[in-house]
């Protein structure tokens, strides 16, 4: 392995996650707000996610069972906002019923 | 303003307890202040306070102080639990006490005494000598003395209340895991290798497990006071943090074992868990958004949520993304033990627990000096927590940029050699960067002062009491 690509490997790494946390971010921010432009926005950021992870899944310096996981997180992280919020909307959506529910009953 | 006569005698504990963490607080700043110039002048109080001690006492109170805050946290929210004063507060009260003597008997000795010679009883009264666990060992049984005080405090209080809540409960576990863990850190071999397996349980454990469950304990009280969130769902979400806490972070210990002589599957398992560990962090970030979106940044007590909100991205961005980038044992190969681990260090600990201690002290002052239905609110926290943030920011970037250098010139092309690491330490941009972090830590420094003085006045003018 070559010292350029260990700080490429870093780098990689660095935006890796930072980007799957803007993706999160944004794309929750987009739902929120109900705007079509801030929920696209967070693709870009998904899209860089995914170019830093198969960039490291492409390092020589990683094996089989190293790539899997990289391509498991790669795969997680553009699951989780969506998921996340889904669960997030249901669980408040759940609690807005019951207070509703003990609001009638009083 | 309201009376202290208004709150529990565990609550006025409590207060003790956070005025001797900001203190803390202040000293870790200081001597932090004083190795980020020795990086810069190497010969500043050389001999006198060597970087050494100085780097030991900026580490050990910045563990003192967080520990200071998170039980004060417990003794402030444990009463409103269980609606009633805590049982053996008396043994509390001697606790905090004792503790706040012992550390100041243990700096006055790291500051006078320093080191000993290789013998027991400097291990007994001077210094265990191992990094970040430094305290003599009279210091460490104390330190468990005080926690089973506060574990009896907190189960005869549950006891006698007869109210076992979902968070009550992962409290009482984790405070025995507290004390269990740091237990692994009391003993030691001749065998290095052995010696750091044991040692990482204590450092990795204290602070990657159980500390983390005892934050969502606290977290979770805060987000119940100032959002009114159900608990409910601050249970659900309790139970879910502490399945993933120790379903990656236990194992993600394995990190640490990388390169002290363990079994080699430990790079698998290590690298495994490592990996997963920001997963959980990404959900937060949009749970964080949703939470802040929904509530349309309207609480009770401003400082409060916007330091917990601050702490669901500090947490993401410390501990996800900057331990993340040099987790893969491929790239820590070469990455270990530089300043990229200073500045993961920094960005975590700030976020995850000092955002967390913040948040609990303005929690605490809205009770002490407002009555209810006022809003807690001003300006001054506001530039604080812009300038606090932006400085450790500012710390981080330098010490990444230093890190990088480090990895690429001493490491990789380098190959570790002594002539590398002289190349690295002596680089530009290493250099440079040790200068702009100095900067930047003056502007911490300075945004703490404005902080105190926060602390000290939020509440008290009419202008923060708003209807």
């Amino acid at each position: 392995m070559s010292a350029d690509s260990v700080l490429k490997m870093l780098l990689a790494s660095l935006s890796f996650v930072l980007t799957a946390g803007l993706y999160a971010f944004f794309y929750a921010f987009g739902r929120l707000k109900g705007s079509f432009f801030w929920e696209l926005f967070s693709f870009v950021f998904a899209l860089m996610m995914m170019l830093s992870g198969f960039f490291l899944v492409s390092c020589p310096a990683f094996t089989l069972f190293w790539k899997l996981l990289l391509i498991f997180s790669i795969f997680s992280y553009l699951i989780i906002p969506k998921a996340m919020f889904w669960i997030v909307e249901k669980i408040h959506q759940k609690e807005g019923e019951e207070e509703g529910r003990l609001k009638t009953l009083k | 303003m309201k009376e202290s006569k208004d709150l529990y005698e565990s609550q006025k504990l409590a207060i003790g307890y956070w005025i001797v963490a900001i203190c803390l607080f202040g000293a870790q700043l200081v001597f932090g202040l004083i190795i980020s110039y020795q990086y810069i002048q190497p010969e500043f109080l050389h001999k006198f306070l060597n970087f050494s001690i100085c780097r030991l006492l900026h580490i050990n109170s910045m563990i003192l102080w967080l520990l200071f805050g998170f039980i004060g946290g417990i003794y402030w929210f444990l009463p409103l639990e269980t609606e009633r004063e805590v049982v053996g507060i008396f043994l509390g009260k001697i606790a905090f006490i004792v503790l706040t003597a012992a550390v100041s008997i243990v700096v006055l000795v790291f500051l006078l005494v320093q080191i000993g010679k290789g013998e027991m009883l400097t291990l007994w009264l001077v210094t265990e000598g191992r990094e970040y666990i430094e305290a003599p060992r009279w210091a460490d049984i104390g330190i468990v003395a005080v926690f089973s005080i506060i574990f009896f405090n907190v189960f005869a209080s549950i006891w006698k209340a007869k109210k076992l809540k979902g968070i009550l409960w992962v409290l009482i576990v984790d405070l025995l895991a507290i004390i269990g863990f740091y237990i692994a850190g009391m003993f030691f071999s001749p065998n290095i290798s052995v010696d750091q397996f044991w040692w990482w349980w204590v450092v990795h454990l204290w602070v990657e497990a159980t500390w983390e469950v005892l934050v969502g304990v606290l977290v979770g009280w805060v987000l119940m006071a100032v959002l009114g969130t159900s608990r409910k769902i601050v249970e659900g979400w309790l139970y879910l943090e502490v399945f993933l806490i120790f379903g990656t972070g236990i194992l993600g210990l394995g990190h640490h074992y990388f390169w002290i002589g363990a079994p080699e599957y430990w790079l698998g398992i290590g690298g495994f868990f490592s990996a997963l560990e920001p997963l959980p962090l990404v959900a937060m970030i949009v749970h964080a958004v949703y939470d802040a979106g929904v509530h349309r940044l309207k609480t009770i007590n401003k400082p409060a949520f916007f330091w917990i909100v601050a702490q669901a991205f500090g947490n993401f961005i410390g501990a996800g993304v900057w331990g993340f980038m040099h987790t893969l044992p491929q790239i820590n190969l070469y990455s270990h033990g530089t300043q990229l681990t200073a500045a993961h260090g920094h960005l975590a600990f700030f976020g995850a627990y000092v955002n967390t201690n913040l948040a609990l002290i303005y929690t605490a002052l809205q009770r002490i000096r407002l009555h209810e239905g006022s809003i807690l609110d001003g300006t001054l926290w506001k530039w604080v927590f812009i300038g606090l943030n932006l400085a450790m920011l500012g710390i981080t970037a330098p010490l990444t940029v230093a890190g990088f250098t480090q990895t690429f010139v001493e490491r990789a092309v380098g190959g570790s050699t002594w002539q590398a690491y002289i190349d690295a330490q002596s680089h530009p941009w290493f250099k440079e960067s040790m200068i702009w972090r100095m900067g930047f830590g003056i502007m911490f420094f300075v945004c703490y002062v404005l902080l105190v003085a926060d602390l000290l006045t939020i509440g008290k003018t009419k202008a923060t009491h708003q209807q």
